[in-house]
């Protein structure tokens, strides 16, 4: 309480002037406290009855009567409420974003620890430099198309952990704005102007990057070469009704990519490709990425249980979509496709590769590569934003009223 | 010496430190010498007046002035020279006054000052004398800073030089009236003397000292209103003559003992002037002085 009294504002400083009120009224009491004067030509009779009077008493003359002191107390909350005082506003509150790097690469070992790891140490060190206290923080990633938001001084645990699917790295450019700090391996081109970053560096990471109907494609630390796999091949799965141009497709991908094809569920598969069977059918126009024809087709879902699916292809209703492992197909047959074919080929091969992701423990070789000495910069402060509560007290107000009360206890009964 | 007094030079200027007559002063003073005159003649019976000297030796004869006795003038001389005069003793042809002022500081007292009443008084009692033909010495007490000063008022001067001398008077300094009373010499000749002042300095024996035969003493003693009557409450007392300071709760005993006090110091006055046929009074300063000269001369 103190504090914040010490702390006050004051928006009309000069109306403090008014506290020298309290002060003269004390001066002229004690000035007119004072004995008259009395001069006398009778000092000497006054001398011989000085033990039968009273002397006059000095603390009782000095005394200020009760009154007096509540109208000094008074004028002194008069005279602050005219200096017009103000709590001060309360600390802005600052937000400070930390995108998190989820891409493969971040998991990659690197020093007995990984890349993430290490960039996050980089990044609370900043933040422990940059925060001041009541600051707030949030975590951010994208990952699977989403952006996920977790406030807290520590990111989620799971994000420490390697996604089942791999995420793509976040779209740095946008994301340029002070209070904001990159965590990721290597600092992005450009870099930031606003934000700061964390990059943990290290070294390149070798190991498998895929896999072909060769082999295992291995990163060395410098080149690729291909090795004979060792376990069993992937599996794409197709099942349900699907156009006859998609399930040609999908297997020569699932050929050049080292995949076997089931016609049937199948445990453990790395692609599951599934066609939609019920709903109602229509034929719609559909087309991307430089082809286009007459679906027959009906409405792909949202989701599935194993969570959210991005839509890939959509008119007036999702057609096809994808998550992690699977791609949703609700057309079943494809007429009058025009276009370049090859378009038609590379646009449905790169939906699979997004969908599929790489084999168990294959990790692209751009991940692998060396990503610097890494480093760290601070963020610009983010911009505060006021906090929004109860409006601040009318001190003056409330100063006023007890300026006033105690002038009425002060001055009642009026004084004769 | 108290903890609360104090010993200092008075930096405080006095309440009534000079004297100022207003404008009407002589006129009062002829009426008040018309009402002594009627008074003592009521009193005494004709042919016999105390300021007169009636019933002495006669010596000559003196121009008539209004307010006089009628039954002073002399109608044979009126009926040979058709102009009224006087006839004149020899203790009136040759009589002298002395009139002693005290103008020291605590005759600043006041108001209504107590200088002032004084100087009022002793301007009506040398009125008085003029009336008679006497010569009237005013002899003022000493300023700090010179001898006692005097004025001689006989008939030919114009009472307002007299009003002037007094008026150029101020309450000063420590020396009273027993300085004056110290020097009899200096009223030596004179057959009235009278001593105006608060006496408080002073004792009766300093004036009885002056007695002798063939002279009258008169002593006027004015007090001002607070200390007749000093107010209740704390007050810090001081004198103005020695600064000395004391400050007091005054309460209705306290009082009630200094004013047996008072008394007693003026029956200190009184009762020996009875005693040696001394006319005497004792006044407050918001007395008005026909009043004060009336009761001494009447």
């Amino acid at each position: 309480m103190l504090g914040a009294l010490g702390s006050l504002e004051w928006t009309r400083p000069a109306g403090l002037l008014a506290l020298a009120l309290p002060v003269l009224l004390l001066l002229l009491h004690r000035a007119r406290s004072r004995p008259p004067s009395v001069a006398t030509g009778t000092l000497g009779l006054w001398r011989d009855l000085e033990g039968t009077a009273r002397r006059a008493d000095r603390r009782l003359r000095r005394a200020v009567p009760p009154r007096l002191w509540l109208l000094c107390a008074s004028l002194t909350l008069g005279a602050a409420a005219l200096g017009g005082p103000r709590l001060p506003a309360p600390p802005a509150a600052r937000t400070w974003s930390v995108v998190v790097d989820r891409s493969p690469s971040m998991y990659l070992s690197s020093d007995g620890s990984t890349r993430l790891a290490l960039a996050l140490d980089r990044a609370r060190a900043l933040l422990e430099m940059g925060r001041a206290g009541g600051d707030a923080l949030e975590w951010e990633s994208f990952f699977g198309g989403e952006h996920h938001v977790h406030a807290g001084d520590a990111p989620p645990a799971a994000w420490l952990t390697e996604p089942r699917a791999p995420a793509a790295e976040p779209a740095w450019e946008t994301l340029d704005a002070p209070g904001r700090l990159w965590v990721t391996d290597a600092l992005p081109e450009p870099a930031p102007r606003f934000a700061g970053w964390a990059a943990s560096g290290g070294e390149a990471v070798p190991g498998p990057v895929g896999r072909t109907r060769e082999g295992v494609v291995v990163f060395d630390g410098e080149g690729l070469t291909t090795r004979p796999a060792q376990t069993a091949p992937p599996i794409l799965v197709l099942t349900g009704p699907l156009p006859g141009e998609v399930t040609e497709l999908a297997r020569l991908w699932a050929a050049e990519r080292g995949l076997d094809v089931a016609d049937g569920p199948t445990p453990g598969a790395l692609l599951d490709l599934r066609g939609v069977s019920e709903g109602p059918v229509s034929t719609v126009p559909v087309g991307r990425d430089g082809w286009s024809a007459r679906a027959v087709a009906r409405a792909a879902p949202l989701a599935d249980g194993r969570g959210p699916l991005v839509p890939w292809l959509a008119d007036e209703a999702r057609r096809v979509a994808f998550g992690p492992g699977r791609v949703v197909c609700a057309i079943e047959g494809l007429d009058e496709l025009t276009g370049d074919p090859a378009a038609f080929a590379v646009s449905w091969a790169e939906l699979l590769d997004a969908a599929c992701g790489p084999p168990a423990g294959c990790v692209p070789t751009a991940e692998r590569r060396a990503a610097g000495t890494g480093g760290a910069a601070e963020p610009a402060a983010p911009e505060p934003a006021p906090i929004e509560g109860r409006p601040p007290l009318p001190v003056d107000a409330w100063l006023a009223v007890g300026a006033l009360l105690a002038a009425l206890v002060a001055l009642w009964p009026p004084l004769p | 010496m108290t903890p609360d007094a104090e010993t200092t030079v008075p930096r405080e200027p006095l309440p009534a430190p000079g004297v100022r007559f207003g404008p009407d002063f002589l006129a009062r003073v002829e009426r008040l010498l018309v009402r002594l005159a009627g008074a003592r003649e009521r009193r005494e019976g004709p042919g016999r007046s105390a300021l007169s000297g009636g019933g002495e030796e006669f010596v000559g004869f003196r121009p008539y002035r209004p307010g006089e006795d009628l039954r002073s003038v002399d109608w044979n001389l009126l009926a040979r020279l058709d102009r009224p005069f006087v006839r004149v003793s020899r203790r009136e042809a040759g009589e002298r006054w002395a009139i002693l002022l005290d103008a020291s500081a605590s005759m600043g007292v006041g108001p209504p000052g107590k200088l002032v009443r004084a100087a009022e008084v002793g301007a009506a009692l040398a009125c008085a004398g003029r009336r008679i033909g006497a010569t009237v010495r005013l002899i003022v007490s000493a300023p700090p800073d010179g001898p006692p000063r005097e004025f001689a008022l006989r008939s030919r001067v114009d009472p307002r030089t007299m009003l002037g001398f007094l008026e150029g008077c101020r309450a000063a300094g420590d020396a009273g009236l027993a300085g004056l009373l110290a020097a009899p010499t200096r009223v030596a000749d004179a057959g009235r003397v009278f001593v105006v002042g608060d006496l408080l300095d002073v004792e009766f024996a300093a004036l009885a000292g002056l007695g002798r035969r063939g002279r009258e003493l008169g002593a006027v003693q004015l007090l001002a209103p607070v200390e007749f009557e000093p107010p209740v409450g704390a007050v810090e007392w001081w004198d103005p003559e020695g600064g000395e300071r004391l400050r007091l709760r005054v309460d209705r005993p306290t009082r009630g003992a200094y004013e047996r006090r008072l008394e007693e110091r003026l029956d200190a006055w009184r009762v020996p002037c009875a005693r040696h046929r001394i006319a005497y009074t004792c006044a407050s300063t918001a007395v008005d002085f026909e009043d004060v000269v009336g009761a001494l001369l009447c």
